[in-house]
């Protein structure tokens, strides 16, 4: 509801207040009074009313006077003022209208009209005021806005314009008023706009459309909006959106593109190979799933650091996209076949072949890549040559859906790896998950070797006869960095099948040597360390030369190296196995025969051979205690061998009847975890010195 | 048609017609106001004539042409407005003699109203 107005009258006719007091309290104003101008001025700036009834004549102040300083205050600015006059003369209007006066009232007053006439001019000055303030919120609005704002008219004639906060490089200085917006702007946007401001003076309705402006070479982008203003007329709104737009862009770049290399990322490849499938679903197609790998990528990443690594990867990562731009275009038609490079993480890089016409042409393109990727790269100084491997599976063939495909690509991509890598592998079924396992053990080894993630352990063996301690035997260990420990019984066999198994054994002689040669300087300097051979290895030709290059490299004596050889090794070419002992023999190493009593039966061969020590298989030691046949067979080694003249070695003793089951078979020496488990270098060393420091105090005690 | 330019009823009714129920009388008080100030506006017009105080007399006449005029008393309202003219222009010649007809006039006005009262 409206507040009630308050009028102030202003005469010096008391009769006349009291009656313009009766006629306006009828219909509803309150009404305050002064007799004079001076206390109509003291009045008005102490009440504020919403409107005020002078009279002309007064004493102390008239009433144009009082008129025109009333009008002074802001307050009054649009306060209706009213003067009353007996003298409605064209000079008194005049007067009224030039001291301020907002309308008159001819006296005598029409006493009966009065209230009406004075609801219509507060009404009225209400209504104006309203508008006024109204538009002074507007304009704050515009002001306020960030957008540009344009008001043209229906042939393109600039009414009025805003520039908003955020600038826009569509208004610029020749954007005036009065101009025709269509001159000044390019030809494009005014024939879209002259479009639109037609098509809304019509519908009503609005009008959407988006922008690039260039500036300083740079792309700004912009929204605007034609909606009607008045009848012919339209406004038309400018948003610079361009940080949106970056947002935006920026979003869908993090979610799928690959921050390193600005490849697609393995989000986007399986969108577009779930894409492919379909599409090859349909047309009955084929689709090429091409996985990429770098062999030994980790170790560069590894010896040379993640920033060499990233730009190597960047610039692989570059060949690829130049190699599949290249075999993208079918020739002759000048078509994409939408070939697409993505990075899945790593070093793993893969291309997607859509619409492929024969799965020969998949060969030929990852031809390509590994010719390309070959190439010498130059990077921070550093000059590498990096081979790849790549798995291929193509739909429908090798998988119909993308896990399939994506799987038996890997298993693929492992096989060329772990065929030795620098290869391209085509998926097939004979691949089994089984034999992927291998691979990876295979590769995971060969990766160990060159990192040098392998370690010996050190098992010490116990001579019955003074309980001295002067022999251990060394055995690879492998700890993977993600898998863990892995057992030697799993990957002695795969490096026994791959041949690496070389490679292996010639790390164990090394390192071996190495050992030797780091004891000499301390208490262990007599400690001999077996190693075993493999047979693999023991036929190698030039073993024995091998051996001795690897001690003298070392500066050790060769009688601190034990060999160790299965029956199997040695039978496998009697003649050349008497040739490779006799030499190895020459140079002073000692050699025993491991995991004696499992392989052949035949006997002569250790007539033969000039072996040193027979090793009791464990399967005999472990049940010596309690299967009569396993202490028989114990006793018959122990007896064959003295006969020979070699000396027994009874392994994987356990307990302590074992122990003493074997001292009184005078079994020579004894290993296993009763008497020490195998263990790192570091810890053999302190467990023979405090067990040495210990059988010094004992000496007295022992053979009672 | 007989017109009484004494005293304009109509200006009397347009008063009533302001007239809030439960209020003093609003007629009634006019008239008791003009009756009170019009013997003193006269009075005071007299007076300053006989002392050729031309601003007294225009001044005076003013208040009394605007108290008249709202009681509907025309005659002594258009008097009054003439001697304020002749108060304004600074000659008093014809003053006296519309003096004259003033007294004739309020006392005409004042006898008409207070039958009104009564009334």
């Amino acid at each position: 509801m409206q507040q009630r107005a308050s009028i102030l009258v202003v005469d010096d006719d008391p009769t006349l207040r009291l009656l313009t007091r009766a006629a306006l309290e009828q219909v509803g104003f309150d009404v305050i009074e002064a007799d004079n101008g001076e206390a109509a001025i003291d009045v008005a700036t102490t009440a504020f009313p919403d409107m005020i009834m002078l009279d002309v004549e007064m004493p102390v102040l008239d009433g144009f006077t009082a008129c025109a300083a009333i009008r002074q205050h802001k307050e009054f600015v649009d306060t209706p003022i009213v003067m009353l006059t007996g003298r409605d003369d064209d000079e008194t209007i005049q007067q009224a209208y030039d001291c301020g006066a907002t309308d008159f009232i001819s006296k005598p007053i029409n006493w009966s009209l009065l209230g009406q006439r004075v609801r219509y001019i507060v009404r009225a000055s209400r209504v104006s005021r309203g508008l006024r303030e109204s538009e002074g919120k507007n304009r704050a609005l515009v002001r306020a806005i960030p957008d540009s704002m344009l008001v043209v008219d229906a042939e393109g004639q600039l009414l009025t314009h805003h520039r908003g906060a955020s600038g826009s490089q569509m208004i610029d200085d020749r954007m005036q008023e009065g101009v025709c917006i269509y001159d000044v702007l390019p030809q494009s946007l005014s024939d879209l706009w002259r479009q639109q401001i037609k098509q809304v003076l019509t519908t009503k309705g609005v009008e959407l459309s988006e922008h690039r402006a260039m500036k300083n070479r740079n792309s700004r982008y912009y929204e605007s909006r034609v909606v009607p203003y008045t009848q012919d007329s339209v406004l038309i709104m400018l948003r610079d959106v361009t940080e949106q737009k970056q947002a935006a862009a920026k979003v869908r770049k993090l979610a799928f593109y690959d921050t390193l290399t600005g490849l697609p990322n393995r989000q986007s490849f399986l969108i577009q190979l779930a894409e492919a499938i379909r599409e090859a679903e349909d047309t009955d197609g084929l689709v090429g799933v091409v996985y990429v790998d770098l062999d030994n990528f980790k170790l560069i990443n590894d010896s040379l650091g993640h920033s060499i690594g990233d730009s190597l990867l960047k610039d692989i990562a570059d060949r690829l996209a130049a190699s599949v731009r290249r075999d993208d275009f079918i020739a002759g038609s000048g078509k994409s076949r939408g070939l697409q490079l993505a990075r899945l993480g790593g070093d793993e890089f893969t291309v997607l072949l859509p619409g492929l016409e024969t799965i020969e042409q998949a060969d030929a393109v990852s031809d390509r890549l590994v010719s390309v990727l070959k190439q010498p790269v130059e990077c921070n100084g550093h000059r590498f040559v990096v081979t790849p491997s790549v798995g291929i599976a193509v739909y429908p063939e090798d998988g119909h859906d993308l896990e399939t495909l994506m799987k038996n690509a890997d298993t693929a991509l492992h096989h060329a790896k772990a065929s030795g890598r620098d290869q391209v592998t085509r998926f097939s079924g004979t691949m089994s998950i089984r034999s992927l396992e291998r691979l990876d053990i295979e590769d995971a080894l060969r990766t160990a070797l060159q990192n040098d993630d392998l370690e010996l352990h050190f098992q010490p063996k116990l001579k019955l006869s003074d309980q001295s301690l002067t022999s251990v035997e060394a055995l690879v260990r492998w700890t993977h960095p993600e898998r863990g420990p892995i057992s030697p019984a799993k990957f002695i066999p795969i490096a026994e099948d791959t041949g690496m198994i070389i490679e292996l054994g010639d790390w164990v002689l090394h390192r071996a040597c190495q050992q030797l040669r780091e004891w000499q300087s301390t208490a262990l300097h007599d400690v001999r360390i077996a190693i075993n051979l493999s047979p693999k290895q023991f036929h190698i030709k030039d073993l024995a030369s091998q051996i001795i290059r690897a001690i003298k490299m070392q500066n050790i004596q060769a009688g601190l190296l034990d060999l160790e050889l299965t029956e199997g090794a040695l039978m496998s070419d009697l003649d050349s196995t008497a040739e490779s002992l006799r030499q190895i023999k020459d140079t002073g190493l000692s050699i025993a025969v491991d995991d004696f009593g499992t392989g052949y039966s035949s006997l002569s061969y250790l007539t033969k051979f000039p072996i040193d020590a027979l090793k009791i298989d464990r399967s005999f030691v472990f049940e010596i205690d309690k299967s009569e046949d396993s202490h028989s067979i114990c006793k018959a080694i122990v007896a064959l061998a003295h006969g020979l003249g070699m000396e027994v070695v009874a392994e994987g003793v356990e307990n302590n009847e074992q122990l003493q089951l074997l001292r009184m078979m005078n079994c020579d020496e004894i290993q296993g975890y009763h008497f020490a488990k195998p263990m790192p270098a570091s810890s053999v060393f302190e467990f023979i010195k405090k067990y040495r420091s210990r059988q010094v105090r004992r000496l007295p005690h022992a053979n009672p | 048609m007989e017109t009484d330019l004494t005293i304009d009823t109509n200006a009397l009714d347009a008063i009533r017609s302001l007239q809030q129920p439960g209020s003093e009388d609003l007629v009634s008080k006019i008239i008791s106001m003009f009756l009170e100030d019009a013997n003193r506006y006269r009075d005071e017009i007299g007076q300053a004539i006989r002392e050729g105080s031309a601003e007294r007399v225009g001044v005076a006449a003013h208040s009394l042409k605007s108290c008249a005029a709202n009681v509907g008393a025309i005659q002594v309202s258009a008097t009054a407005a003439a001697l304020e003219l002749l108060g304004r222009n600074a000659s008093l010649e014809d003053a006296p003699a519309q003096f004259e007809k003033l007294k004739s006039a309020v006392a005409a006005a004042r006898a008409k109203l207070v039958n009104q009262l009564d009334a």
